[in-house]
């Protein structure tokens, strides 16, 4: 008697729940906002203030540019750090700022790995 | 009674593990997938046929076959991140190296290549 | 959730493809396998190497057909691009650009005082310069024609001047591009750094341009051909459906740059203007063609 009391809510609730879990999700197409960590390192071990890291980054921005090999995400990216920065949003701010020191870094390494290898790119 | 009672409580808790891990994985591919087709993210639709992908480019291989022709999943995730490491002449730009993709965008956008 | 009979098929797709792909990797490695002489630029040789390329790359067209640069390889899109023709959209860029070339500043002088034939005078462009050590293009040109005549420079990119070099590319249409080889050190110089910049990755996405217009010309990116590098100062200034406006040669490198997230470099700058020469003398021998339309 007791049996079926128990089993048939235990179904139904199992169904409500897997049902419940699968909506809503497959949908989305944009990218997974909580991602944004950059790819090298850590922003907790990291002791500059945001601030710092931001002039860094324009220093590095800087020298790409004088280069010829400064790249529009730095500045996407120092732009976002500021404006993150001024509504006080602390750790995406600095998750930001370092994406940008991170990008103008690689822009000055991309100009110096081009200075011979673009010879090799025309047809001879 | 009670002994059934237990059963049916650890068959649903048990169930709903199950559940909750094959949704978490699923979400998961929808994030890769959704990183995999989005332009300013993965893009990789720009020069790769990618199972679904409307309109692709043809100036990479196909991705398809995937978890056959990688069977070492790390060969892939750094193909992803710098393939001029393995081929200086590739077009495939380094998302990994320069910044394009983070360390978790990648390995999201691996899982779902390997499921095609 | 596999589908073998699909998965099947893709895999028949990838080998034909992939075929395509060693195929022109082939090509790729047999083109730069040439002999190695560095130091010293010799611009004929690599004009004759492009177009050699080419000819290699996509049989039955010849070099020059590449003046109509995309349509000379994408037959489904050159049949829209004629129709688009038949009624071209630069036209009023064209009028308005014959009457700023006819309308005489306060010194009572019109351009047509600044370049003789009637404006026909496209094919001279760009050309190096050795008194001032660099290279002149039409669009300079035509601000140092207001300037002797006491009027402020057209900014580059301008509505006004983008007519104005429509119009002069309408009226040398038919003329061929006859870019002098570069001789002296300095415009060997200029040649090489043209020539450099094109072959520079540049930009988070690492693209040089020779990545996109000679390594991969004739493939897809997303709906898109490739186009190849010869034929593409031919055609310019163009009518861009996607902006609705009239855009120099130089906005299009801006673009270019822009596309592969680099930060583009200034319009008639020395950087630009290199590269201008640089692939202006490589379509050497080509007829003019401008202006165009392009999507």
């Amino acid at each position: 008697m007791k049996k079926p009391g128990i089993f048939l809510p235990t179904i139904v609730a199992l169904l409500l729940v897997s049902g419940c879990n699968d909506s809503g999700q497959v949908k989305d197409n944009t990218p997974p906002q909580a991602l944004s960590e950059p790819a090298l390192q850590t922003p907790a071990t990291d002791k500059r203030t945001t601030s710092e890291i931001i002039a860094n980054a324009k220093t590095l921005h800087l020298q790409a540019r004088q280069l010829g090999h400064a790249w529009s995400t730095t500045q996407d990216h120092i732009t976002e750090a500021e404006k993150l920065l001024a509504a006080k949003d602390m750790v995406s701010a600095q998750v930001s700022a370092l994406r940008a020191e991170l990008s103008a870094s690689a822009s000055i390494a991309q100009s110096h790995s081009e200075q011979n290898a673009w010879q090799d790119r025309f047809p001879k | 009674m009670n002994l059934n009672n237990k059963y049916f409580l650890l068959a649903f808790v048990f169930s709903q593990i199950l559940i909750l891990q094959s949704s978490l994985a699923q979400d998961a591919l929808e994030q890769g997938r959704a990183l995999t087709f989005t332009k300013s993210k993965g893009n990789c639709l720009a020069c790769h046929i990618v199972e679904n992908g409307e309109l692709p480019g043809n100036s990479g291989p196909p991705l398809i076959q995937m978890a056959l022709r990688f069977p070492d999943r790390s060969i892939l995730r750094n193909q992803i991140w710098d393939a001029s490491v393995v081929n200086p002449n590739t077009v495939m730009p380094p998302f990994g190296k320069h910044n394009i993709l983070t360390e978790d965008e990648i390995e999201l956008v691996v899982d779902y290549l390997l499921s095609l | 959730m596999k589908i073998f009979p699909l998965s099947f098929s893709m895999l028949i797709l990838a080998l034909v493809i992939s075929g395509q792909v060693y195929a022109s990797t082939g090509a790729n490695t047999g083109a730069n396998s040439g002999a190695e002489t560095d130091t010293g630029e010799n611009p004929e040789q690599d004009r004759q190497a492009l177009r050699a390329y080419y000819e290699n790359l996509f049989p039955g067209v010849p070099a020059d057909a590449h003046k109509d640069g995309i349509y000379a390889i994408d037959a489904p899109s050159r049949a829209q691009w004629q129709e688009m023709e038949e009624f071209p959209l630069y036209e009023i860029a064209v009028d308005e650009g014959e009457e700023l070339f006819y309308t005489p500043f306060d010194t009572g002088v019109t351009y047509a005082d600044c370049f003789e034939n009637e404006g026909a005078v496209k094919q001279l462009y760009p050309h190096f310069d050795e008194h001032t050590s660099s290279v002149v293009t039409l669009e300079m040109a035509i601000n140092t024609c207001r300037a002797t005549n006491k009027t402020t420079a057209l900014e580059y990119g301008s509505a006004e001047l983008n007519n104005l070099s429509s119009y002069i590319a309408f009226v040398s249409r038919n003329q061929k591009v006859q870019v002098a080889e570069p001789k002296t050190a300095a415009a060997l110089a200029a040649y090489k750094a043209g020539k450099r910049f094109y072959s520079t990755r540049r930009g988070h996405l690492n693209f040089a341009c020779t990545s996109c217009h000679i390594q991969l010309a004739g493939r897809k990116l997303r709906a898109e051909k490739l186009s190849a590098s010869l034929g593409h100062v031919t055609h310019f200034p163009v009518y861009r459906f996607k902006w609705q406006e009239m855009l120099s040669l130089h906005q299009r490198f801006a673009e270019c740059n822009s596309q592969v997230g680099a930060l583009p470099f200034d319009l008639q700058g020395v950087e630009y203007r290199n590269l201008e020469y640089f692939l202006s003398y490589l379509s050497n021998g080509m007829q003019l063609n401008g202006p165009a339309t392009r999507k």
